[in-house]
């Protein structure tokens, strides 16, 4: 009865702009329905957590801040020695199963699906159109893909996860969504771009 | 543009962070009934010339607090660590062949 | 009068199929492909390129690159007009428009070259003398004149219609100029397999090389190894790009012009690009400037560096003169008459010295060449343009002799550019053989190859580039790589030092500083009067302040000084060279951001909403917040007490989520609050909330807000909109670097939620009708519990506070269902007339509550001073405690919280007025001041916040509020704070 909206909703009804040379060589757009928890462990409990969430969810945690690891739709992420965020698709929302799993004592499990709004960007010059306000190395030795970072773009913080050699998925804040997809559709103009709202829905 | 370590994140920009004062003063116990002590500690500050131990918060990054060794006269971090880690210790690194100007190692 | 230069039938690194349209000063002209605009008004004959700063001399080109000091031009139109441009950096594009600057009517008859007879008044230390001498009042006068004289350019107050970006970029290896060195360094650097960035500010590669005749072994060179580093993937090549500074952290800022694209705003083009690139190693290999020599009349049009008349003759096929007498005290310059002379243009070598290398000799003979030897210039003859030069011997008292010229070439010998070096910390050391300033010790990771280390042997660039590109990509992790690069066998083989050849006498006429017309006189009255030491010279006669930073002149300056004080150059140092290396526009350092993407816009997820009803919006911090709402009124005088009426009557809804909300998780989580908060949390059952103050350390009041207890270990904590980024930062501060025992997380959960608060007497019953099924009654649900329920699937949180002192409730929803749940609420509840009330009456309704907030958490009052004093806990410590024991905190004549109303209907009372007590006299800062006001519905008369000497136990009094900024005064009364139900039955209800 309650419906969930987007925080683009309003510039959905934007249209895709020709950069130079009337081509369009990249896609936005936001992806919609996943959800994320962040789990994080005293310092003392951390290898206690980590069994935990391993045995919670049937993975090997990322040893490394920074990387991700993908086990089916879900997606893991070491964001801190003792601290995960875990991102997954659709129904599959584990925010209380890990609840349930991890003591007070262990650790704590907070839901943050709707802190975040997730904007990604696609193409040959995503890369390019990001370096105009991301002050991170996104080459691809360095930030390959399902590396991340929490980083900040344009003043405000974003976590930006590199999905594949040419995508992009910045998650920010859900209340300054609407100012970075200002900044980033107008950083992208000189290539042209195509807004794309399958992922959407 | 200074460019700080984090021990989490790697290093970035010092826009990521946030400053948080001098890391070499110890903040009285908690309940510490010393008006002296909470005093000197909230009000009285050293102006050092040379390396220098400050907070910094990888505010737009981890969150993490961080103890940073920085020479104030030349920019030069000598050292970075996480604040939980480093409170209680005093150990002070100086400027020698090790500290380096470096960007992005 | 046939111009002295001309455009020569062949040769050059021009396009001659591809014409360009240009204008200067409106006047049409042509030229070509590949020329610089400076190249291309010479190629018209344009000698004369604008006038000086002071004294309105006319004024030629005297070089080809970055360290030009005199043609400087206002390019553009309109909002486009950028002033203070080098003609010699400037790229020639189709339809540039160009004016000479600092001339009326115009360059070739200049009104202001009366300024000229002024001279003997504008020497050195003219605008300190005026300013503080016994002149002070002359200055006055002579002002509106001198502004209008003085200056380079002007700046236009129109918007720049053009698009300026920032980058970041990073490398292994960044090296700066793409001279012989420095592309030897790059290409190293690349085939070793390092992330190289080369920077070259020219739109041509090869440096030095350019000046070189085509069809030359060094030509090819140049050719082949422009292909080379083209060809590697690793390697990235920015043209027209300048290093502006050097910074902290190998950190290089860079900007990238593209004017030649003609970039179209429209299509988010921009003109120019800020590159800020973070570097593992740095490779400077910025090159070298010549220098001028110093006689009188050395400024006139026609005197050019012997340097600068090689550029334009093999690079931009122009010839500076058609008489030419070259002037040295070096070898570099040789090359400039060999090169004039081969084109059967006659030339005089006047060199200082009297010793000539015998391979030059022979040279000189076999093309022609008059070589006299031991010979100096003395003066200039020629006004608007150069006619001779007045010729003796290096020694005072020799005979003089003229020679006939239209072209004057000089050189002084070579300076270094260690600008660059020099912001990067790199100290400059003086080196006596080429009577110049070279780096001294470089840090680790920088490296400095080709002329700017002293050298300026072509070989030796080569070599040492080669060296310096592989050592740096070795330091950053690639190679090792066995690769060498052999020098071209070029006619640079004569590059020379040259020392400094001190001037005669004290000429008022002989230039060390062409920019800011500096002379060796200026130099001379500065030290009489005691400005000796550089960074005094400096000030006191503007040498070196121009927008070239005195390229051309350090030097130069600096010898004069070390002659008059008897010491070495060495002795007497430098001025510290600061960024930018050369101009660069404020369009190009803001970047994008600017207007809507100036500072960060946060939004509620109910904004569209907002927008969508007729919402009028305000800006708090970063936040834009429904401020009031068309429904209730016209303008917000009207709305917002149609909106404060609603809610004392009926019911209304407000946005509230704004607010901070911060998770807090552990075993330890009520310890913290306990810490944190002045009163205590020990004893709040699950489901409770409770409303909790905290300190800053120094014992001022620092934020208020809500907690709830959502289970044992959990609470839910809401803070000040104002306020939410900094307490989640104390909070995490005092965990991680003080209470690190302490097992508690705490985390933003702000974006999670939104919230809305529904207040007023009908607000049970609003929500009974939203929310059917679920029990709201008093009992289930008190004044300060907590409720967490599903509806619709959906989680919510329901907490029974007030801030208007209303019956009032908080309602959160994760924030994508927020727009759904507020239009459920508002069309569930219509039948009790329920309408969206915006921030100004919320701010309001809760002055009449006596609720303090940000006005009056200003970080200066005390708990006591807010009237809180009784919720601080005794029986346990808190942040800020100890400090508050402090006597002079406890003192009863403090300025603390009163209420205010009005007693003077009419005249209205205002935010910031300060108060009087009856009798006193109405000046300084009073007794106080008032933070808060507002019209009230209950009171019908104007109330407000304030603090009060003494604050309560003045209640009843009559008091002044003034209000100087309109010269007013009002009677009102002190009176007690919460203007409405001090019982508190409304709220419990
Ligand atoms: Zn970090």
């Amino acid at each position: 009865m309650l419906e969930r909206s987007s925080v683009l909703a309003r510039v959905r009804s934007e249209g895709s702009r020709d950069g130079t040379g009337g081509l369009r060589r990249l896609r936005i757009g936001e992806t919609r329905d996943w959800n994320l928890v962040q789990v994080a462990a005293f310092s003392a409990t951390a290898a206690e957590l980590e069994d935990t969430v391993c045995a919670a969810l049937g993975v090997e945690l990322p040893a490394r801040v920074g990387d991700a690891a993908a086990v089916g739709t879900r997606l893991l992420c070491r964001t801190g020695a003792e601290q995960f965020w875990i991102f997954t698709r659709g129904s599959d929302d584990i925010a209380a199963a890990l609840q349930s799993a991890v003591a007070p004592a262990m650790g704590s499990v907070t839901a943050l699906s709707h802190s975040r709004t997730c904007i990604w960007i696609d193409g040959a010059h995503s890369r390019e159109v990001l370096a105009r306000g991301l002050s991170i190395d996104l080459d691809s030795d360095a930030f390959g893909p399902h590396s991340f970072a929490l980083t900040g773009l344009h003043h405000t913080p974003v976590m930006i996860l590199r999905s594949s050699a040419t995508r992009f998925e910045l998650y920010v804040l859900r209340t300054f969504a609407v100012w970075t997809w200002e900044w980033l559709t107008d950083a992208a103009l000189p290539y042209g771009y195509e807004l794309d709202w399958t992922e959407s829905a | 543009m200074l460019r700080l370590s984090c021990p989490i994140c790697g290093t970035r920009d010092y826009t990521e962070f946030h400053y948080g004062g001098d890391a070499r003063k110890r903040r009285p116990e908690h309940a510490a009934a010393d008006l002296k002590a909470w005093h000197d500690y909230v009000f009285l500050f050293d102006n050092v010339k040379g390396v220098h131990r400050e907070f910094w918060q990888h505010l737009l990054g981890c969150r993490q607090w961080l103890v940073v060794e920085r020479d104030t006269a030349s920019n030069v971090v000598v050292s970075t660590v996480l604040a939980r880690s480093a409170v209680g210790t005093t150990a002070s690194v100086s400027p020698g062949a090790g500290a380096s100007r470096e960007g992005n190692t | 009068m046939r111009s002295p230069c001309y455009r020569l039938e062949s040769g050059g690194r021009i396009n001659r199929a591809q014409a360009l349209e240009f204008s200067l000063d409106g006047r049409m002209m042509r030229g070509l492909e590949g020329d610089s605009l400076a190249s291309a008004l010479l190629a018209n004959g344009m000698l004369l390129v604008g006038r000086s700063f002071k004294y309105h001399r006319p004024r030629g080109f005297l070089s080809a690159g970055a360290e030009e000091p005199n043609g400087l031009f206002t390019l553009g139109e309109e909002g486009r007009t950028e002033p203070n441009v080098q003609g010699t950096t400037t790229e020639l594009f189709d339809g540039l428009r160009a004016q000479r600057q600092n001339c009326w009517p115009s360059a070739e008859l200049d009104v202001m070259a009366v300024n000229s007879w002024l001279a003997p008044l504008l020497g050195a230390g003219f605008y300190y003398k005026t300013f503080i001498g016994p002149t002070r009042r002359s200055w006055m006068f002579y002002e509106k004149f001198i502004r209008r004289a003085a200056g380079l350019g002007r700046a236009v107050h129109r918007r720049d219609p053009d698009r300026y970006e920032t980058r970041h970029a990073f490398a292994d290896v960044l090296v700066i100029g793409a001279g012989p060195a420095g592309m030897a360094a790059a290409l190293a650097a690349g085939r070793a397999g390092a992330r190289v960035v080369l920077v070259e500010q020219d739109w041509l590669l090869g440096g030095s090389l350019l000046w070189e005749p085509l069809e030359t072994p060094t030509a090819a060179w140049l050719r082949d190894i422009a292909v080379e580093l083209e060809s590697l993937a690793n390697l990235e090549i920015l043209r027209r790009t300048t290093a502006l500074g050097v910074y902290d952290g190998n950190t290089v800022a860079l900007v990238e012009r593209r004017d030649h694209l003609r970039p179209n705003a429209e299509l988010g083009e921009s003109r120019q690009i800020v590159v800020t690139v973070r570097a593992r190693t740095i490779v400077y290999a910025t090159g070298a400037v010549e220098r001028p020599l110093i006689f009188a009349n050395n400024d006139r049009p026609g005197v050019m560096l012997a340097s600068a008349v090689r550029c334009y003759l093999n690079r931009f096929a122009v010839a500076g003169g058609r008489r030419a007498l070259v002037a040295t005290n070096n070898d570099s310059a040789y090359a400039t008459a060999f090169d004039l002379a081969q084109l059967g243009i006659p030339v005089t070598i006047a060199d200082q010295r009297g010793q000539i290398e015998p391979s030059l000799r022979q040279q000189t003979q076999a093309l022609g060449i008059e070589l006299l030897a031991g010979t100096a210039v003395i003066d200039v003859l020629g006004g608007r343009r150069v006619k001779g030069a007045l010729l003796g011997g290096a020694s005072e008292g020799t005979r003089r002799t003229r020679r006939a010229c239209d072209l004057l070439c000089m050189s002084g010998g070579w300076s270094p550019l260690v600008h660059l070096t020099s912001h990067g910390g790199i100290k400059p050391r003086y080196c006596p053989e080429i009577a110049a300033f070279v780096p001294g010790e470089y840090a680790e990771g920088h490296y400095g190859v080709g002329a700017l280390s002293g050298s300026f042997s072509l070989a030796d660039a080569v070599t040492r580039g080669v060296e310096a590109g592989r050592n740096a990509a070795a330091r950053a992790g690639c190679g090792p790589l066995a690769f060498t690069l052999s020098a071209p066998a070029a006619q640079s083989a004569i590059h020379g030092g040259g020392a400094f050849s001190s001037p005669r006498g004290r000429s008022s006429k002989a230039f060390v500083d062409f920019q800011n017309d500096v002379t060796v006189k200026d130099i001379h009255v500065a030290h009489q009067e005691g400005y000796q030491s550089v960074e005094h010279l400096k000030r006191y006669t503007t040498l070196g302040m121009g927008t070239d930073q005195g390229k051309t002149s350090n030097i130069n300056a600096l010898a004069i000084e070390a002659h008059l004080r008897g010491i070495e150059i060495s002795a007497v140092g430098t001025t510290t060279f600061r960024p930018p290396y050369s101009p660069v526009s404020f369009g190009a350092l803001a970047g994008r951001n600017v207007r809507k993407h100036f500072r960060p816009t946060r939004r509620s997820p109910l904004h569209d909403w907002h927008v969508a009803h007729g919402a009028a919006f305000t800006e708090a911090g970063a936040w834009l917040r429904a401020w009031w709402y068309r429904w209730a009124g016209p303008t917000v005088e009207q709305a917002y007490i149609e909106e404060m009426r609603l809610v004392r009557g009926a019911v209304g809804l407000s946005d509230a989520s704004t607010l901070g909300k911060i998770d807090i998780q552990g075993p330890d989580a009520t310890e913290l609050l306990n810490r944190i908060y002045v009163n205590s949390f020990d004893n709040l059952p699950v489901g409770k909330t409770r409303y909790g103050v905290m300190l800053a350390d120094d014992r001022t009041v620092f934020d208020d807000g809500s907690t709830t207890r959502l289970a044992e270990t959990r609470y839910f904590m809401t803070t000040t909109t104002a306020h939410a980024a900094e307490v989640l930062s104390w909070m995490e501060f005092l965990l991680q670097t003080a209470w690190t025992d302490l097992k508690v997380h705490v985390t933003s959960v702000t974006d999670v939620w939104a919230a809305m608060a529904i207040a007023g007497p009908k607000a049970r019953s609003a929500l009974e009708l939203a929310l059917p099924g679920h029990d709201l009654s008093d009992a289930r649900l008190p004044y300060m519990g907590c409720l967490e329920l599903s509806f619709a699937g959906v989680s919510l949180r329901l907490i029974r506070l007030s801030f208007s002192g209303e019956l009032a409730y908080e309602i959160y929803v994760p924030a994508d269902y927020a727009v759904a749940l507020w239009d459920h609420v508002l069309a569930s509840a219509a039948p009790l007339g329920i309408k969206p009330i915006g921030l100004e009456a919320v701010a309001s309704l809760r002055i009449e509550k006596g609720h303090v907030a940000g006005l009056e958490l200003d970080h200066r009052n005390t708990l006591r001073d807010l009237g809180l004093g009784r919720m601080a806990s005794r029986s346990k410590a808190y942040v800020g405690r100890e400090l508050s024991q402090r006597p002079t905190l406890q003192a009863e004549e403090r300025w603390s919280l009163v209420g205010i109303e009005r007693l003077e209907p009419g005249k209205p009372l205002r935010g910031g007025a300060i108060l009087f007590g009856i009798g006193d006299k109405i000046e300084g800062h009073g007794r106080g001041y008032i933070t808060s006001v507002t019209w009230s519905t209950v009171r019908e008369n104007f109330i407000a916040l304030g603090l009060y000497q003494g604050g309560l136990r003045h209640i009843g009094e009559e008091i002044i509020c003034a209000y100087p900024l309109r010269d007013e005064q009002l009677r009102a009364r002190i009176v007690s704070p919460v203007f409405i139900d001090p019982k508190g039955e409304r709220l419990r209800a």
